[in-house]
């Protein structure tokens, strides 16, 4: 399917389906929440100008992240930054993994679910460390914990979530 | 798990907690996407007729009157200045007595004319009356300066900037002239931060009040008061113990620490910050090396444990302690035992928490969940450092590592630019069980030169855990550090 066979309903559906998969790419590469709105933007606009052909949604999601990683590397070469991220193949290759064909919206899902069922204090360290931004030092301070031992504590919440999340994901 | 799959669990789990998903653009980018997009050539625009001309001729000559006008007072400086400047020299070769008119040069014109009868026996100014009598109103305008030439005894047309006479008075700075507006000064730096949470109180000045000290950075100028002792990592790197009363100012580059009362130890070995230590008019400075300074009746006790204490009346070497008063050096005795040197923390040197690649990079090993593994018998943890770490006296690797099905791990340093094999160690790890490991660098040992040390100023390039074990040991280490020990650990 051309991208400009019925140009703006095509374009639409194409937003609809891929802009939070983008967002989260460009936002993983190390954009602001402000400048991955822009980016995301530009990223559609620029597939809207150039038409593509769409074969399969993966592909054509491998292709806007393809196009937004360009348009990131220029954003932040004219203001003398580095990427997040070092290995850009690399990240693609485990951006794609992770977030699977939906961009990521399935696994955020589930690990809103998954979080719901913690209490106690591996709750609360993911609402000090996740939720309200404190350093891990901070958290622990707050925990009346050690800074080890919070950071142990949270390795372990991360894979109880990370399990549960791929649980959920699969079923 | 890897480092990346890491971090976008990471940026998962924080906008599921966050609930600050993407935000929907479809309405902003569909927009966008219909707004007519300005592209092509410049169009040529057609040539217009002439009909505007009048229109903007008028604009200008209006613009070039108002222009004229607003600055009407410079335009006659300039007029007029040959002719004052030349009056002036006259006046002031022929005419020594007379003080000299206001001078036309702008950076001058500020000034206002002489006070009258400020000097006894004067003769009568020349200045134009005006300027005599309403010499502290309004500081004069450009055109002010100009103007007192021109009652002045024209002739002399070379115009040269005048030199005042030795006894004419300097025009007095009127009162109402706004002085210049200071620049703002310069924000303290930034010297220490306190370790632990100790009972502290500080102040910067006299005029201020004691304050408990709750938690923030100390900047120069801060003045503490403690009970017992406090530690204080200055921002060199170096470390700082007080007891009692101190004073410190300076900067990432010198400090100066006036002792009140009580003693201070001062560990500043490998930073580039010399510390002067003030008490009692007595000055002593360290600049590489370790030291504790006590003051005593109209003296300063310096104990020189590392390096060097450098004195106007002679050095203190190390492993010596010597009294210092306002006659001079006491003589040498050999060093005492202090309490304020029981506990002295360990100095931080570097640390990898491995939440992020060393940033001399990763060789050996992954990095996930804020560890680094090594996986299977044989394989090891590496990473260099960035680009290379001291050795100094005293100093040690502590790391929190847990080891399962495995037998031992070998810890290996490897010099920079230095001998081949590695300085290393065999450590034996409580199975399956998270636990914090010291190694001193003393305790390292080249494989066929077991007498050899590892000792300063040796550099260091890289650092490799290997586990030993089963097929499928596994080796985790939460994070590295590597510390300078107090002097009595």
């Amino acid at each position: 399917m051309l991208m400009a066979a019925e140009p703006k309903l095509e374009l639409e559906r194409l937003v609809e389906a891929h802009q939070r998969g983008v967002w989260r790419y460009l936002r993983f590469l190390g954009a602001g929440e402000s400048e991955a709105d822009d980016l995301t933007q530009e990223t559609f606009l620029e597939v809207w100008r150039k038409p593509f052909e769409q074969q399969t949604p993966q592909a054509t999601a491998a292709y806007l992240r393809c196009v937004a990683k360009n348009r990131f590397l220029m954003f932040i070469r004219a203001r003398g930054r580095r990427p997040a991220v070092i290995d850009l193949e690399q990240a693609e290759h485990d951006f794609a993994q992770f977030a699977r064909d939906d961009g990521g919206d399935s696994q955020v899902d589930a690990l809103t679910d998954c979080m719901g069922r913690l209490d106690g204090r591996a709750r609360q360290a993911v609402d000090l460390f996740y939720r309200d931004g404190h350093s891990r030092q901070q958290a622990a301070q707050l925990m009346h914990m050690k800074e080890e031992g919070f950071k142990t504590l949270l390795r372990r919440v991360k894979e109880l979530l990370r399990e549960c999340m791929e649980r959920r994901s699969q079923t | 798990m890897n480092e990346s799959q890491d971090r976008l669990l990471d940026q998962f789990i924080e906008e599921a907690a966050r609930k600050n998903g993407p935000p929907d653009l479809r309405a902003r980018i569909l927009s966008a996407a219909r707004a007519p997009r300005v592209t092509g050539k410049l169009a040529v625009l057609p040539r217009r007729p002439l009909r505007l001309l009048p229109i903007a001729i008028t604009a200008l000559a209006a613009l070039l009157v108002v222009t004229v006008l607003a600055n009407i007072d410079f335009i006659r400086d300039l007029v007029a200045r040959p002719q004052g400047d030349s009056a002036h020299r006259s006046a002031g070769q022929t005419s020594p007595g007379q003080a000299p008119a206001p001078s036309p040069w702008p950076h001058e014109d500020a000034a206002p004319a002489p006070v009258p009868g400020a000097r006894d026996g004067a003769a009568p100014s020349p200045a134009p009356k005006a300027h005599r009598e309403q010499p502290e109103e309004t500081p004069p305008g450009p055109g002010h300066a100009a103007k007192g030439p021109e009652s002045e005894e024209p002739g002399h047309a070379t115009p040269q900037r005048p030199s005042p006479e030795g006894e004419v008075e300097r025009p007095r700075q009127p009162e109402e002239t706004a002085p210049p507006k200071a620049s703002p000064p310069p924000k303290p730096a930034v010297i220490a931060t306190v370790m632990g949470k100790p009972r502290l109180k500080l102040r910067y000045g006299e005029d201020e009040a004691w304050s408990e000290h709750d938690g923030g950075e100390l900047k120069s100028g801060v003045q503490l008061q403690v009970r017992g002792y406090v530690d204080l990592a200055l921002t060199s790197g170096g470390l700082l113990r007080i007891g009692g009363e101190v004073v410190l100012t300076g900067d990432a580059t010198r400090l100066e620490s006036s002792i009140l009362k009580d003693e201070l130890y001062i560990d500043n070995r490998g930073c580039s910050q010399p510390v002067t230590v003030v008490c009692q008019k007595l000055f002593a400075e360290l600049k590489d090396g370790a030291a504790l300074f006590s003051p005593a009746q109209g003296a300063l006790e310096i104990a020189c444990l590392e390096g060097e204490v450098s004195t106007p009346a002679g050095n203190v070497e190390a492993g010596r302690m010597k009294r210092l008063t306002s006659r001079g050096l006491g003589a040498a005795k050999p060093l005492a035992q202090s309490r304020m040197l029981d506990d002295v923390p360990a100095r931080t040197l570097l640390r990898e928490d491995f939440d992020q690649e060393p940033l001399g990079g990763l060789y050996g090993g992954t990095l996930g969940n804020g560890q680094a593994v090594a996986a299977g018998h044989g394989q090891a943890v590496a990473f260099r450092y960035n680009p290379t770490l001291a050795v100094l006296p005293r100093m040690a690797v502590k790391m929190r590592v847990r080891a399962v099905r495995a037998q031992r791990l070998q810890l290996e340093l490897f010099e920079q630019g230095g001998r081949e094999q590695p300085w290393l160690i065999h450590l034996t790890p409580k199975a399956g069980e998270w636990v914090e490991i010291t190694v001193k660098f003393s305790d390292l040992r080249l494989r066929d030169q077991p007498q050899a040390r590892l000792a300063a100023p040796t550099l260091l390039r890289n650092f490799k855990l290997y586990v030993e074990g089963d097929k499928d040991a596994l080796l985790e280490i939460d994070w590295v550090e590597f510390v300078r020990l107090g002097p009595q650990e």
